[in-house]
């Protein structure tokens, strides 16, 4: 496994899209937080309480990875262009050729994948961490801290998403535009669908993963107003969804290059 | 008997509705240059990726150092199969970097040093893969299979896009390393450089396996000669009298003959008896090429 990342990290180290996207990642989230902050602040929702709350623990750790969600698309592109490369470069059946399993060149995508995972949520959890000790110190910090490791799970939703994509078209720019596209799809065939059947939907449940802070809450004082009550998916089945929707995705991808010729 | 390197064992390949190998069988031995030989499209390159892994079998066995169909033995083989395969954006130290850790090398620095000044590339070790002419590319591919040192080289049609010095350059590349005592195993459709390299050859044809053996035994044939005389007529006449000389080509100038049990100089000199005085008399060795399409055309 340390051979495989390694094998991996000698491929990325001088993959200047990649940095530039993770740069544009890293720069875009701490701006955007700002940006949300402001249209808070200056479109009062009712309900919704003060918005230095935003900003101070707990509530801080959820605002950042709402606001971070947002940009996740980016780093799915992270995952087409590293997978479509290994496929149009025909690196993936060299690798084969010079000694790798097939296996273990899928599985080495799977380690980059997590990875790039595991990296953009400390980096997103540390900007979470910055502003929240900044705002209201390191009280009552732990709490709430478990939405951190939503986003991770959020993370790698899209990119097993984007993954399979790749797997399936190839094509890196056809792969992008697919992988954009598919969210407006979905989002128009759930707009068709009772609310009910689309929360059921990969994307939006990927998406629910992290909703925007104070959702459940405004969500209950529209219930008490308008007196009807709003079915809510639990957040514990909201996140097994999530696993499962990895796992089918993943499979699929590794079956499916598994058995293709290189 | 030397020790088998690669065994084949009735390999069947079918694609959706074409069959790519039929019932393939041959061995490699070490230290022998084998060629496959073959038309386009007659499965060499298919073979080749069986062996190497990019491609399944549909049915049939093959064994590497008779240690079967492990993914552990291509560790111990250097390939160039069709196409040079690397990232465009990388230049060729970290595109053999990559190789050497899938390889399991250690110590790979001096060793990359070293194949790249070999196949003329180390004065472009800063530049991206991207960047290279189609020649370049091939003699990357070609040090990328050399860098581990194998045991085994497999090369599949090393000289395209090479120009002639190139092409001559990979010929004496290949005959050096030969005479370390490696194996190789080449594929070209290009009969001049098999005649040129090879020990041995696999002349397949649509999958099948047509000949095989040592190179000498696939062109053993009979002995050819050249003749001129000034008066071609007389030639011919003093030609169909004598037993055992066939004619097998006639030109404008020369005929081609073959003369069955007689020797050249007993030819010279029934035809001096016979009062035609030949002014040329050279002996014609039929190439590999002619060879290959008479078992081809077969």
């Amino acid at each position: 496994m340390k051979q495989l990342l390694s094998i991996e990290y000698s491929k990325l180290r001088k993959l200047n899209s990649i940095k530039v996207l993770l740069i544009v990642y890293m720069a875009i989230i701490p701006l955007w937080m700002y940006f949300m902050g402001f249209f808070f602040d200056n479109n009062k929702i009712p309900f919704l309480p003060d918005s230095t709350t935003l900003w101070s623990f707990p509530k801080v750790w959820s605002f950042t990875t709402y606001c971070a969600s947002w940009f996740n698309v980016l780093l799915g592109v992270t995952v087409v262009i590293i997978t479509c490369n290994e496929i149009t470069f025909k690196t993936m059946r060299q690798n084969v050729i010079d000694g790798l399993t097939k296996r273990q060149v899928i599985v080495s995508k799977f380690l980059v994948i997590l990875c790039i995972s595991a990296f953009v949520t400390v980096y997103t959890g540390l900007v979470a961490l910055v502003f929240g000790a900044i705002n209201s110190g390191l009280s009552g910090m732990f709490e709430n801290m478990g939405s951190v490791l939503i986003y991770f799970l959020q993370t790698l939703g899209y990119f097993s998403f984007a993954f399979l994509f790749s797997v399936l078209v190839r094509r890196p720019a056809l792969s992008i535009i697919f992988f954009i596209v598919s969210f407006l799809v979905e989002t128009i065939i759930g707009a068709f669908l009772p609310h009910v059947v689309y929360l059921f939907f990969p994307l939006n449940v990927f998406s629910k993963l992290t909703p925007m802070p104070f959702f459940r809450e405004l969500i209950e004082q529209a219930e008490k107003q308008s007196r009807q009550t709003f079915w809510m998916m639990p957040e514990w089945l909201n996140i097994v969804l999530a696993f499962v929707y990895i796992l089918i995705f993943f499979t699929i991808a590794y079956t499916i290059l598994k058995k293709r010729d290189l | 008997m030397s020790e088998i390197i690669l065994e084949l064992n009735n390999l069947h390949k079918k694609y959706k509705d074409v069959v790519a190998l039929e019932s393939l069988s041959f061995q490699v031995k070490k230290g022998q240059i084998f060629g496959l030989l073959g038309p386009n499209g007659s499965g060499k390159t298919t073979t080749l990726a069986i062996l190497l892994g990019a491609l399944n079998a549909t049915s049939g066995t093959f064994s590497w150092y008779g240690n079967g169909q492990k993914d552990e033995n291509r560790k111990r083989i250097g390939a160039l199969l069709e196409t040079p395969n690397f990232y465009p954006y990388m230049n060729p130290v970290d595109n053999l970097t990559v190789v050497a850790k899938i390889k399991g090398m250690e110590q790979y620095d001096d060793r990359i040093e070293i194949v790249l000044k070999r196949v003329d590339l180390w004065d472009r070790r800063n530049s991206k893969f991207r960047t290279f002419s189609l020649g370049m590319k091939q003699r990357l591919a070609i040090a990328s299979a050399m860098l581990s040192d194998p045991e085994v080289l497999v090369l599949d049609e090393p000289t395209n896009g090479l120009d002639p010095q190139g092409i001559a350059e990979i010929r004496n590349l290949i005959i050096g390393i030969a005479k370390e005592g490696k194996t190789i195993i080449i594929a070209s459709h290009i009969l001049d450089e098999i005649e040129k390299i090879c020990t041995h050859a696999a002349i397949l044809r649509k999958g099948k396996l047509l000949e095989i053996g040592e190179l000498s035994e696939i062109m053993t044939q009979e002995q050819l000669f050249r003749i001129k005389a000034d008066n071609l007529q007389a030639l011919q006449s003093a030609l169909s009298s004598l037993s055992g000389v066939k004619v097998i080509k006639t030109t404008e100038t020369d005929f081609t003959v073959s003369l069955g049990d007689l020797k050249p100089a007993d030819l010279n000199r029934s035809l001096a008896e016979k009062g035609v005085y030949l002014s040329a008399l050279t002996e014609h060795r039929k190439n590999l090429e002619t060879t290959f399409l008479e078992i081809i055309e077969a």
